[in-house]
């Protein structure tokens, strides 16, 4: 069986994984608003325009930066074949539900999966059940699948590529362009007789070949049986005689097929329950040994891995252990464990499970995002993050970026040190001071402190104000600055921001908002 | 029989003898703490602000030193602290900000540090804080953590100096007021007071209380300039406002 997937590295990026999550994706396209491919980017973006009526200067910025709404109008993504060949390496592990011979067909594009039916098909009632199973089950992920099955790799190949030239079937919903392909199956021994009408570059040739074919008025695979079998390689080089031969079944084609990974996971158990916290780290750091012995022949170091401690009658305990770049020393990651063990509530353990759930290659150490990581030789500022956020935790240790925003609370974002999600930063940086960035409190006070201003005229400068239980008399006092965000965030804000000095040389960031409240937002 | 006028001979005397024996003993810790300091540590980065260079007694801040900023919650004493960093964070590298109330601001940093060097770090509790600052000071990989602590035993004053001197670089640690007159481990004390002029610029009185050699009880005034995010002297022309005494005698 071969299953085509014709728009693959569009709908991959539209779509979840394969699983019980893609269940939950948007039923109507019009509201799927992921950003899409080549094409599909300006299809979306002028599906965007229409959506948003009259379109405001800053808009697009608006919602794009916040993330409110996920949308990709606002910019064009660039076509990654590698990552069209893992994604669809994943979805032929996920295939495996229909056969145990799943792989990847070999071609320039990555689009195809081919399948060893040949046992299983009669566990889904029959080919032609089996093949419509396939195509509606990735229907329901947003994939357009075009199936066909024959006796060989080739003629499946053939037949799912350039089988039927026209939809057969249009479905329930008349507005939905999509046509669903009915899949092509030939019956067993006919599949030579189905392939002689096809166009020779069903046959997996390379396009010059089907150039220098077609100049010379062949087009379809009947016209290619017809010449002289003994001139074929002379006059079109080695590949479509046996190209013709695979398809045909004079020449065995075997499927490479897709090996589930093999977790890397160390278990060790336990009939008494152990209470010892040194004896817990002892058998940890020998489980880690054991992992690392097996990725040490990859030249991978270990970026992020899982302990659970099994305890009977408790729920399990666990966490996860993160690094910034990868390593291999036994003695960081023991380090790392203890001083998570440290915070854990751990009694009576009875199995200990570790599990290395991202990993990179040592020698390229391209998951670090941080220049200075990078710079840093000895590598003691990685493994200074790395202690920092294993004991106060992922969220405690991070990095700020400034994002061009006008609401103060909002102007800057902090991402994780160590974890998943981490992107290389690009070579551009700004030096200190190169971004005109307005006057601001160097502490901000995490949620505006209410306080009493008086004012010698109503709406006008504040002259004094009680802060932390004293009464000041403001000596200076600059502004208003006007922050206001747009209508269509949640929640806006339209405030009136004043730089005041106080007679004890205090330095405080006030704001008055829309309902002439004032508040306390920032120390100088 | 002494006079009222010998007994004040004789007090004066007792005076100076203190502050040779005080001078002499400076002397010596400082040779002391020169042979304690790793090979090729004994760098110091000017501050570029030349008042405050003035003040210091090495002209700058040795590699390697805890220092303590005594200041109000809004006087700046955090945005001077990290205005002096500026050479060292240009030289060395990353910038730690310990920030236990999360309410360290980076938009305000930006135009003094690169923020790709700055590293934020929220413990939850007073633990946790000195922890981490103590881990990062004895980094050798940080070019400066900054902190603010409203309370510091000497205990772990004494911890964090000594991680410091391990580290080589810089530990800033802002303090209240209160803190004056404390025992203290740090390298150096400077004392940050807003002062309200009429220039546009903002003020600060900043005092040396505590140094290896000896504090001079010596206060500069200098003046930040917003728009060109400078540190100078007060300018000559503008009123000039009056330096109080010490506080301490």
């Amino acid at each position: 069986m071969c299953i085509r997937l014709p728009n693959w590295p569009q709908e991959r990026l539209c779509r979840k994984r394969p699983g019980p999550e893609a269940e939950r994706a948007p039923a109507d396209p019009a509201l799927d608003q992921s950003p899409k491919f080549g094409l599909g980017a300006m299809a979306s973006a002028r599906l965007n325009l229409r959506r948003g009526g009259h379109a405001l200067p800053d808009m697009p910025t608006e919602a794009g930066g916040h993330g409110t709404r996920k949308s990709g109008f606002d910019k064009a993504l660039v076509a990654d074949p590698s990552a069209d060949l893992s994604a669809l390496r994943k979805l032929a592990r996920w295939c495996r539900r229909y056969s145990p011979l799943v792989g990847v067909g070999e071609s320039d594009v990555p689009d195809s999966l081919l399948l060893d039916v040949g046992g299983s098909a009669h566990l889904f009632g029959g080919e032609e059940s089996l093949a419509r199973q396939v195509v509606d089950d990735l229907s329901r992920f947003g994939l357009t699948a075009h199936v066909a099955i024959a006796d060989t790799v080739g003629a499946a190949w053939a037949l799912a590529h350039d089988g039927q030239p026209a939809p057969t079937r249009q479905p329930k919903a008349a507005r939905q362009p999509k046509a669903v392909r009915e899949p092509a199956i030939a019956p067993a021994g006919q599949h030579g007789d189905r392939l002689r009408t096809l166009p020779v570059e069903a046959l997996r040739l390379a396009g010059d070949v089907v150039a220098t074919l077609d100049e010379l008025g062949i087009r379809t695979i009947g016209q290619l049986v017809a010449l002289p079998r003994e001139t074929l390689p002379s006059r079109f080089g080695p590949t479509v005689l046996r190209r013709l031969d695979q398809a045909l079944g004079e020449l065995p084609e075997l499927i490479e097929p897709e090996r589930p990974e093999e977790p890397l996971e160390a278990r060790w158990g336990s009939e008494h329950p152990i209470e010892d916290r040194f004896a817990i780290e002892t058998i940890l750091s020998r489980l880690l040994d054991e992992l690392r012995g097996r990725i040490e022949r990859r030249n991978e170091g270990i970026l992020e891995f899982l302990v659970e401690l099994q305890s009977p009658g408790r729920d399990a305990v666990r966490f996860a252990v993160g690094l910034v770049r990868p390593t291999l020393e036994s003695r960081r990651l023991s380090e790392l464990v203890r001083l998570q063990l440290e915070r854990a509530a751990v009694r009576g353990v009875v199995g200990l499970i570790v599990r290395i759930t991202r990993r990179a290659p040592l020698a390229a150490d391209q998951s670090t995002i941080f220049d200075t990581v990078r710079r840093d030789g000895h590598g003691t500022l990685a493994w200074l993050l790395d202690r920092l956020s294993n004991r106060l935790g992922r969220d405690a240790v991070l990095s700020p970026k400034l994002r061009p925003d006008f609401q103060p609370e909002r102007a800057v974002e902090y991402r994780h040190v160590v974890g998943p999600g981490l992107r290389a930063r690009d070579g551009k940086r700004e030096p200190a001071g190169s971004r005109s960035v307005p006057c601001r409190p160097l502490r901000l006070l995490p949620e505006p402190a209410p306080v009493v201003v008086w004012s010698i005229v109503p709406d006008g400068p504040p002259v004094r104000l009680r802060w932390r239980n004293a009464d000041c008399r403001i000596v200076r006092c600059e502004g208003p600055e006007r922050l206001e965000t747009g209508w269509w965030r949640e929640g806006p804000v339209s405030r009136d921001y004043f730089r005041i000095d106080t007679e004890d040389g205090q330095r405080l960031w006030l704001f008055r908002s829309a309902d002439d409240a004032w508040f306390v937002h920032g120390e100088f | 029989m002494f006079s009222y006028r010998d007994g004040d001979y004789e007090a004066r005397s007792m005076t100076d003898k203190r502050e040779n024996i005080r001078r002499e003993l400076a002397q010596q810790l400082e040779k002391l703490c020169a042979l304690r300091r790793p090979e090729g540590r004994d760098g110091v980065t000017p501050t570029g602000i030349p008042p405050l260079d003035d003040l210091l007694p090495d002209g700058g801040f040795r590699d390697g030193t805890f220092i303590e900023w005594l200041g109000e919650s809004a006087s700046g004493a955090e945005q001077l602290a990290l205005l002096a960093a500026r050479p060292m964070l240009r030289d060395r590298g990353p910038l730690i900000v310990i920030d236990a109330e999360k309410a360290f601001y980076p938009p305000a940093a930006a135009p003094t540090v690169d923020l790709e060097q700055v590293i934020a770090v929220r413990p939850a509790t007073l633990a946790d804080a000195l922890w981490a600052l103590e881990q990062s000071l004895q980094c050798p990989g940080v070019g400066l953590t900054l902190c603010r602590l409203e309370r510091l035993s000497a205990r772990a004053g004494r911890r964090l100096q000594l991680a410091a001197e391990r580290g080589g670089g810089l530990g800033f640690v802002v303090r209240p007021p209160a803190a004056r007159g404390q025992p203290s481990w740090s390298d150096l004390q400077l004392s940050v007071e807003s002062v309200s002029s009429e220039s546009p610029g903002r003020r600060w009185q900043v005092e040396l209380l505590r140094s290896r050699r000896g504090a001079g009880e010596r206060a500069v005034l200098m003046e930040y300039d917003d728009a060109t995010n400078d540190v100078h002297s007060p300018s000559e022309l503008a009123p000039r406002a009056p330096v109080p005494k010490a506080a301490r005698a």
